[in-house]
This record gives C-alpha cells, structure tokens and sequence, in this order.
C-alpha cells in the first residue's frame, strides 16, 4: 500500500511510481516531484477529524479562508474565527486552554509568529498551555503574493521560546501524523505549513514527533561524504534531487528530514553522522526555506559545536528580502536553493574541503 | 483559611481544572454580602492599601499609583461580587478575574492575601531577590490565572474563558481589569469585538480610570478621545461608577442578568473613576505616583495619610 493511498487526508493523490528496487524513480532534475498534497489541506483534515473524536478541540481561524465550506458535522461551536486578529486569536486560545479546552489556531505564517509574537510569548510558551499554533503559507511558499508574505524567520523566533515545540513536516502525510501527535501533546507547539500542493516523500515510514528520518542513503558499496539535514517538503525533495545527482558523482549523501526542530536531540543527530575516516570527516549540509538566523542551520550548528564539529554549508535564503515578483519555485531558485543549485553548491563545498 | 501549601512553585502545573481535592465546595459563596457588610469591606480595603503601601517600601519599590487606585474594584471582586475563595481557587467552576493591567499586582496580591489564598509572609518578602512574587503576576502563583504586565493580552484571554465556559455549558462570571491608558492597546480593541459579536455575558471589564499613565496623564495622549465610551458604540454595556464607593462598586459589580434570569445578550464594562494613589494625600493624581519606592520618611508620611483619613474615608 503506497502512503498516498494509505492515508485518507491524501485521497486522490496520484500514487507514487515506484521503480523495481523499490527507491523512487531517477526523474529529470527539477522536474515536479510527484504525486503532491498540501500540507494546510493535510492538517484542516486532521483537525476536523479530531474535533468530532475529542470535545476539547476547538478550531480558531484567523480568516484564512481554509474553512469555507468546510463541515464540522456534530461541533460547528467549536469553530471559530475570530476575524483578522491573529494577536486575540492567540490570546482567546490561551483562555480556552486554561479551561481545558485544546485549541488549534490557523493563520498566515507571515502574520502569525512576528504580530502574534507577544501573545505567543506570554500567553502560549510561558504559561506552557496546550496550543497549536499553525502557521500556512510559511517560507517562500507564497511565492507571488510577495515579500510581506513569505514566512523566513518564524522557526528561529518560535525556537527561541521556551516550551514551544517547533515542527516542519516533509509533506503532506507527515503533516497529519505529525498534528495527531501534537493535539496529544501536553504543551504549545508551532506546526509550519506551506500552501500549494507540495512534493510527497518516497517510502512508507511512520513519523514520531522529535525524531528526525533518514530519506535516502548512498547507493550500496559508496562511503558516506555528505549528510544533508532539511526540512520541508520542497527542499526534502530537492535534496533528493541532489543526492541522485551527486550519487552519479560517486558521492555517498545522506539526507535526513528534521522535521521537528524542537525538541531536537543531540544522540540524534550526532549519530545520524558518519564515523571520521581518513583525513575526511564528511560535509554536513543543513537546508531551509529560512533566512540564515534562528533556523535548521542553528539548530543543527548548536549540536555540532557543542559534541561532534564538522565542516558545515548552511543553504539558507540569503540575508534580504525576496522583493522579485515570481512564484514559489522562481522564489526557491533565486535564493540558490533549487536542486540544481545545491547540487552545485555542495559540490563547491566538497572541491573546498581542506 | 489556610494558604496552599504549594504557593508559587515555578514547576506548579498549570490549567488543572479540576479541584484541588475532593469535597472542595462548588459554590463557598463570596462570604461576604456587600448589602450589609460594607464597614467590614472598608476594613478589607484598609488593610489592602496599607499593605500595598508597605510592600512599596521594599527593595525594589512598586506601582503604588495604579494599585492604590485599584484596592475598592479589587475588594469588590474578590469579597462581594465574585467566588474565588482559597478553597475554590483551582475549581473549574471559579469566577475568574484577570488583571490586565499587571502592574498593579501588588494590589491583587494584597487581595489575595485578605481572601487567604495567598500567606502574609509572601507580600512581607516583596521585591527581595528570589521571593515568590515579582513585580508583575505569574501564573506559578496561586490564584493568579494569566501573567500580566504586557497590557492589551488580558481582554483576549478574558474572551478566551468566557467562550469556554460557553462552549463547555458551566457557569461563572470572567472579569477582566484594565487601564485607562491600557485602552491605547490595539490588542484591547480586537478582543473588543469579538466579545461583543460573540455577545459575551459571562464577560465583565473593569476600567481603572485614574486618567494617569506612567508618563503622563490620558488626556494629554489622546485628548478629548474617550476610548471607554467608544466600547459603547461596539455592542458592551456600559456603567459608570465611583471607583471607590464600595457601596456603588457592590451594585455595579454584581452579577448582570438578562430576560429572565439568563446571562444579558451583551458584554459589560464598568467604568470606575478612579484617583491614582488614592488615600496618600500627597501622592494623589500625581504622574510620580506610578511607580514609586518609598524610604523610611516616606512610608511614615504615607500610613499616616492613610491612617488619618481612615477606611473608606475622604468619600469621591
């Protein structure tokens, strides 16, 4: 059973092709990864869901939009949006927690973490409350809409809180697994969405909140020189894209997906890495729709110097604004973090390794 | 009443809901009736501003302006109007007050400390290095529901527990406690709305309006704009009162009621004129008074004052 198939949330995604060793298909570079699902559509499945199995749930919308039509069935009370207020839609959540109530709160990423930050801070973390905070349309993935609305900096301010899981799945299933999961948390957490369809993982493995995943390993009999730690769903699959390339090089990469940033364990990322060999300790590559602050890159970096230093290429959005018009995938490229660009990009790593 | 044994435990779990133990009364009642008790109310409030005063003299000082004109709203609350009593504290069912304004905590502190939810001891330390209470309310404190000091977040939580009580069918009143200069908060006006579309009236604000900000005065922000009256044209119900007549604060703070005995079809906001440092003759409505520590001659000049007019005495 193919995870398109296995999961409801995904149902009328195109299977994933499989070639016969079971790995997914060579596709040209930056073609489309296919099949695709969205994520938010992912989680207002999975949130709907659970509103009719628990009677604490309650669904906060900030006019999104993602809800039009949608039936609630049994609890259309246990909707509600609040209007364009992200900062009361934080706070309203924070006294419905307090009453046991376990809500879930939809917003555009780009106004969510930075005008909701305060609420977020004191409301949410500090007083450590069962909350989920998700934030649609994160990284460039409103492409046109413009630099107001991409998202690059809510992992690094919602890392900086105390109590906040930080989580960014790989696509749409994780999405869906990943929220199920933190609807049973005991504290607040930030889920990062994106906003159209977006590539699915290969494979069928199940995800466990705090624990990042090995997607895709060197071909047998090729060491291990490169580990890539990303997250999201297009720069997963671009890594992916890059990792087939680099393998044609006699490269061994590795690509893992962090898709939870927080908590994030030392033991395991430390042992996801390759034993020194040689004069060669291996390139970490770290990948994110992120500016360079606050993001994987940090999170990863913060181990790393602390337990096992490795040579680092942090692939981030560069430090500016993305003010060109173009859609999510001009977006991705102009920031140098399309498949053919990391390509390159860890290629030049590997050619500058003393 | 005894104190939680437990008080401010920074790794006190939060958001029980549930009783603190079992046989905890559901409804204690306010053990006050404020239709025959106003001179013991007035003893309450003497002790609340005198103790207010004192912890304003420790180390780090405190907002003694805001506090002293907040004393008659909160022993209202908290003695007459409300049931929130040190057994009933962590009872589902408890009415809840969250001050918004949090500056003013030593003032609810002082409240609590009277309603014997919160030992004595703990206002005596204020402001010494690693003491339970802080300069502005934490929720690791007993009775305290949300921290406060960054004005414009209570009103929003406030809508928070009203919609749930609502969702979940359970009674009690929501009681939210602003500035008059907290009104400047944008945050204050988007919870505004939603409370009255969502015709919230298991939800009550209360204005301190001392017309003093830390700064200066209201007025001198937003002139002749009266952003208290404008929650009148929002959908709120609205009632002016003398923020220090406890007689007049016990009628206007009672529970509101609609068509037959139904919770109203609107939110209410209480207005309560205030005086900033109210019952310290020489601090009254000065702009100085928001954030004062006072030293030895200072806090013998200011419970004196207070000892000279008396409770409930200089009327408004």
């Amino acid at each position: 059973m193919t995870r398109a198939s296995a999961d409801p949330h995904l149902a009328g995604a195109p299977s994933p092709r499989k070639a016969s060793d079971g790995r997914a298909p060579t596709r040209p570079m930056d073609a489309p990864a296919s099949p695709t699902a969205a994520t938010r559509a992912a989680a207002k499945a999975v949130v709907i869901e659970q509103m009719q199995l628990d009677h604490r749930v309650v669904c906060i919308d900030t006019d999104t939009g993602l809800f039009a039509a949608s039936d609630f069935a049994q609890c259309p009370e246990r909707y509600l949006n609040i209007g364009i207020a992200e900062h009361t839609a934080v706070s309203v959540a924070a006294g419905l927690a307090r009453e046991g109530m376990r809500p879930v709160v939809f917003m555009f990423a780009a106004f969510a973490v930075n005008r909701a930050a305060d609420a977020i801070k004191l409301n949410v973390a500090y007083a450590n409350l069962p909350i989920v905070l998700i934030g649609t349309h994160a990284g460039l993935s409103a492409g046109f809409l413009g630099a107001t609305h991409h998202c690059l900096e809510d992992l690094g301010l919602m890392r900086a809180l105390p109590n906040v899981a930080v989580v960014a799945p790989g696509d749409a299933l994780q999405a869906a697994q990943l929220l199920r999961q933190l609807l049973a948390a005991d504290g607040p957490s930030y889920l990062r969405l994106g906003r159209r369809a977006s590539p699915v993982l290969p494979g069928d493995s199940r995800s466990v909140l705090g624990v990042p995943q090995v997607v895709a390993s060197p071909a047998e009999g090729v060491d291990r020189s490169v580990t890539v730690f990303a997250c999201g769903p297009e720069q997963l699959a671009a890594a992916h894209l890059a990792s087939e390339a680099l393998g044609r090089d006699g490269t061994g990469v590795t690509v893992v997906n962090v898709h939870t940033l927080k908590p994030l364990f030392t033991d395991a990322v430390v042992d996801l890495l390759p034993e020194p060999s040689g004069n060669t300790q291996g390139l970490v590559v770290t990948l994110e729709e992120h500016w360079r602050s606050g993001g994987l890159g940090d999170a990863i970096a913060d181990i790393l110097t602390a337990h096992s230093p490795r040579r680092m290429l942090r692939l981030a959005v560069p430090d500016t604004f993305c003010a060109t018009p173009g859609d999510h995938a001009f977006q991705v490229h102009a920031a140098g973090l399309d498949a053919s660009s990391i390509t390159a990009r860890i290629r030049a790593g590997l050619a500058d390794a003393p | 009443m005894t104190p939680r044994a437990e008080a401010c435990d920074p790794a006190r779990p939060l958001g029980t809901g549930r009783p603190a133990a079992a046989g905890v009364e559901t409804h204690p009642g306010p053990g006050y009736d404020a239709s025959d008790s106003v001179g013991e109310l007035d003893r309450i409030a003497a002790r609340v501003r005198e103790r207010v005063t004192r912890m304003c003299a420790g180390p780090e000082g405190g907002h003694l302006g805001g506090s002293l004109s907040l004393v008659e709203v909160l022993t209202t609350l908290y003695f007459s109007s409300l049931n929130i009593t040190a057994a009933n504290v962590d009872h589902p069912d408890r009415d809840i007050v969250i001050l918004s304004k949090g500056h003013a905590g030593a003032a609810l502190y002082a409240t609590l400390v009277e309603r014997g939810i919160l030992p004595a001891e703990h206002t005596d330390r204020y402001g010494q290095p690693g003491a339970p209470l802080g300069g502005h309310p934490s929720p690791h404190v007993p009775g305290i529901e949300v921290a406060t000091g960054s004005l414009g977040h209570g009103l929003g939580i406030g809508v928070g527990y009203a919609l749930a009580r609502r969702l979940q069918g359970r009674p009690g009143r929501v009681v939210v406690v602003l500035g008059d200069g907290e009104l400047q908060e944008g945050a204050v006006w988007e919870a505004a709305l939603v409370a009255a579309a969502r015709r919230l009236g298991n939800l009550t604000a209360v204005v301190d309006k001392n017309g003093l900000q830390q700064s200066t005065s209201t007025a001198a922000v937003l002139g002749s704009v009266d952003p208290a009256a404008g929650l009148g044209a929002l959908g709120w119900t609205i009632a002016n009162v003398d923020g220090h007549d406890l007689r007049a604060l016990g009628a206007t703070l009672a529970a509101p009621t609609g068509a037959g005995g139904s919770l109203p079809s609107a939110p209410l906001l209480v207005v309560a004129e205030t005086v900033k440092a109210r019952g310290i003759a020489f601090l009254e409505r000065k702009v100085g008074s928001h954030f004062v520590t006072l030293d030895e001659s200072r806090l013998a000049r200011s419970l004196q004052a207070l000892t000279s007019t008396g409770p409930g005495a200089g009327g408004s």
